[in-house]
């Protein structure tokens, strides 16, 4: 019989807001965090609108030492990974306390890491001269304390750091799979107990493309929304959508064994029923155009599951925003669901906070959290001309209030990796 | 019951290295492939490449619009690909469901080019005191694909493609534990039944990005050494390659991680490693992690220290191989268990936050 594996704990900061409870309001009240970018200086660059945290994190990493500190002010994905730690540690730790230190883990779900040359450009010009290149002059800005750079952190830099703070020994993991890798993270995670590598693992990620220099390359890359019609960059499912809207974000959740849970009279919020997971094995720059991989992916999260399309109560999409992502995931859900879609409230929520690539996944999945635990269904906010009516229940207009019990989070990235997750609360 | 794993295919491309001849070869001769010196900050202190170089008439070369944005260590992941799938002719319709787990030093090099460029152009657009046209400047100098140039799961996604691979996956990053950690999945799809076959592998650029990030760990100021690579691993249970009439290449005994909770503060403390106990019997020791010299030759006097049988490492002639490192020591360890005739070798690595990993091979 397979083992039962439960979600503990969850948290996020998200530019809904600090915690679950302000980012719960801000979906009930329709708040779009979308604005104008304060970030860096956007003069120059075509693009002026993402989701933005705008809270001043520096409270919440104000007890760390010096050298934390300093990397947290050069690096925005750090900050996040500190500050979402600080948010939960309380919490968190008093969970992770109970538990051996080589029974417990952590899987963080990272994105590429570019220097914000916004922060460091007067840096490098103090350093760089015609005698002295770029990289020479990075090693004289970096601090030489431990594993703690100021340019340039390795991505296990997350990991590591959460390890260290809630004593995780079993293993730290770092997941590379882009817009994919915090809800594989989470699948991941739970594979890991499901193979007794680890009693407890704490699985998250953490991303932000708000630099000048990724946000130019996305912008680049032709992926980010071009209307700038007030409030409404970002429109998944609609068929005048044009792109997603650059985002950040950070989130955390703690998955434990059904013994574990018993043997330290935790409180399980969730159980996880399934992780599913392939790959398009098409091209980088596209998804598979048959929707192969994302199909595959949503027919093994069913399957193993051991539970019918029907009693999917919610389902939290990826729904970019762009075109491609937006058709294939609605064909990919048609294809597998078949007529069960119709009666399914399905949305995404990135028109409100944005796409935080790696971080994407478990912003979602708290997100769905909330919404099976206050029983309500977040409507696409900006879905004025569904791509589809017949099918598929894409909730539009108002939020919704109903009975929900089990739910499943979709999450793809670049390069073809497919994720889906389905969790079902706890009586 | 837990099924045994074996050892079945592999494809590799290192500095001077893309078979099994060619690892024995390697390292008898200790010819050193680090042919890349970069003059650094400190005119005493050296850092030394390995780097990978591919004509584009070879064998599974990566179409053109591919291999254009490809780094170094993708390009490489992608050929081994395409070898792979030559050598062990996997049918056709069992390819969708096999996992691939791969691990990525991800080094962005091709970053370096373009922001020493974008320095320049800082450096330009400041005298004209204009922030506005400074910004316009940096958004031109962004190459319009840097965002899949830079993506971690870039190998994951051209290996995929170029062998039809598409089963349960990830990219784990990014020091070399990553590396034992992506076989310890495929190990464990094998071990429980999952898959009757799994590839595993890596790929890794290490250079600046790499010295740049790294080198602040130590206080070491030897002469630091780094190769490019990729390598796939065919992992199988033993029905899979009874079925395809082949021969495995060894058996896999196990996968372990020392269990220690890292610092970021610490520095590595060689005779810290948990595994001593486990290597002592050992006939043949491969080991790996060090990135300077002199923590090579301290590694080297621990193992022989505490090891009765060989000791190995290719440290000399590559340098540190990021996440490939134990996928190389695996395949090194087979080469030299059969010109050794011994039974059993062991592979130890060590990232740089002294967090190490033990695999356990025997052959067949």
């Amino acid at each position: 019989m397979k083992k039962k594996i439960y979600i503990i704990d969850y948290d996020l900061i998200s530019p809904l807001g600090v915690g679950k409870s302000e980012v719960y309001q801000s979906l009930k009240n329709n708040f779009a965090a979308e604005g104008k970018i304060t970030r860096f200086d956007i003069a120059g660059i075509p693009f002026h609108i993402a989701a933005e945290i705008s809270r001043d994190l520096k409270r919440l990493c104000s007890d760390e030492v010096d050298a934390v500190k300093n990397t947290v002010s050069y690096d925005r994905k750090f900050e996040l990974t500190v500050s979402i730690l600080n948010l939960v540690k309380e919490r968190f730790s008093a969970v992770f306390s109970l538990v051996k230190e080589d029974r417990k883990g952590v899987i963080f779900g990272m994105g590429a890491d570019v220097s914000p040359f916004e922060l460091i450009e007067d840096e490098i010009l103090k350093h760089t001269d015609s005698s002295n290149p770029y990289f020479k002059s990075i090693l004289e800005i970096n601090q030489k304390s431990g594993a703690h750079n100021l340019m340039f952190n390795p991505y296990d830099l997350h990991a590591i750091y959460l390890a260290e703070k809630l004593n995780l020994g079993a293993f730290q993991k770092t997941c590379l799979t882009a817009c994919a890798a915090s809800n594989q993270a989470v699948g991941l995670a739970y594979e890991a107990i499901l193979n007794d590598e680890a009693d407890v693992v704490l699985a998250g990620g953490s991303d932000s493309i708000l630099n000048a220099m990724a946000f130019s390359s996305f912008c680049k890359l032709g992926v980010l929304s071009t209307i700038t019609e007030n409030g409404k960059t970002c429109k998944p499912f609609d068929v005048n959508r044009c792109g997603t809207l650059g985002g950040e974000a950070a989130g955390l959740c703690i998955l434990a064994s059904e013994d574990s849970v018993n043997r330290n009279n935790l409180k399980p919020l969730f159980e996880v029923l399934s992780y599913g997971n392939t790959l398009d094995a098409y091209q980088i720059t596209s998804p598979d155009p048959e929707g192969r991989g994302m199909i595959r992916s949503l027919e093994q999260c069913l399957s193993n599951a051991n539970i019918n399309a029907s009693e999917i109560d919610y389902i939290n999409l990826h729904g970019t925003g762009t075109r491609l992502n937006d058709q294939l995931e609605l064909f990919a859900l048609q294809n597998v669901f078949g007529p069960a879609l119709k009666n399914i409230p399905a949305s995404s929520t990135k028109d409100r906070h944005g796409h935080a690539i790696a971080a994407a996944g478990i912003q979602e999945l708290c997100i769905l959290c909330l919404a099976l635990e206050n029983n309500f269904v977040p409507c696409n906010m900006n879905l004025e001309k569904p791509i589809d009516t017949e099918k598929s229940d894409l909730v539009q207009y108002n939020n919704r209030y109903t009975k929900l019990k089990t739910g499943m989070n979709c999450n793809y990235s670049f390069g073809g990796v497919n994720t889906a997750l389905i969790i079902r609360k706890t009586n | 019951m837990k099924k045994e794993v074996f050892l079945s295919g592999y494809s590799l491309r290192l500095p001077g290295i893309d078979s099994l001849p060619d690892i024995e070869m390697m390292a008898e001769g200790q010819k050193n492939f680090l042919k890349k010196q970069v003059k650094l900050a400190d005119p005493n202190r050296h850092a030394e490449f390995g780097e990978l170089e591919f004509a584009h008439d070879i064998a599974h070369f990566p179409q053109r619009q591919d291999a254009k944005i490809m780094r170094q260590d993708v390009l490489a992941a992608s050929i081994c690909a395409g070898e792979l799938m030559e050598k062990m002719g996997f049918p056709e319709d069992t390819v969708q469901d096999i996992p691939l787990y791969l691990s990525s030093g991800v080094f962005i090099e091709n970053i370096f080019g373009q922001s020493d460029k974008t320095t320049e152009i800082f450096k330009k657009a400041l005298t004209l005191t204009d922030r506005s046209k400074m910004r316009e400047m940096l958004f031109k100098a962004v190459p319009p694909l840097l965002a899949l140039n830079t993506l971690t799961n870039a190998s994951s996604s051209y290996v995929a493609q170029y062998s039809n691979i598409a089963g349960r996956n990830t990219t784990l990053g990014n020091t070399s534990v990553s590396g034992a950690q992506s076989l310890a999945l495929a190990f464990s799809d094998i071990t429980n039944g999952l898959s009757d076959v799994a590839v595993a592998g890596a790929s890794s650029r290490g250079e600046l990005f790499s010295f740049l990030t790294f080198s602040q760990f130590t206080d070491d100021q030897s002469s630091w050494r780094e190769s490019a690579g990729a390598c796939l691993l065919a992992l199988s249970d033993k029905d899979f390659f009874e079925k395809q009439n082949s021969l495995p290449i060894c058996r896999i005994e196990s996968i372990d991680f020392s269990r220690n909770v890292p610092s970021l503060m610490a520095k590595t403390v060689i005779d810290d490693i948990s595994f001593i106990h486990e290597l002592k019997d050992f006939p043949f020791v491969v080991f790996s992690g060090a990135f300077t010299l002199d923590s090579f030759r301290q590694q080297e006097t621990f193992f022989k220290s505490i090891c009765s049988g060989k000791t190995f490492s290719w440290f000399p002639v590559l340098g540190n191989t990021g996440p490939v490192n134990s996928l190389l020591a695996l395949l090194t360890c087979t080469v030299f268990m059969r010109k050794y005739k011994i039974s059993s070798a062991v592979c130890v690595d060590i990232d740089p936050y002294n967090r190490q990993s033990l695999i356990k091979i025997s052959l067949p």
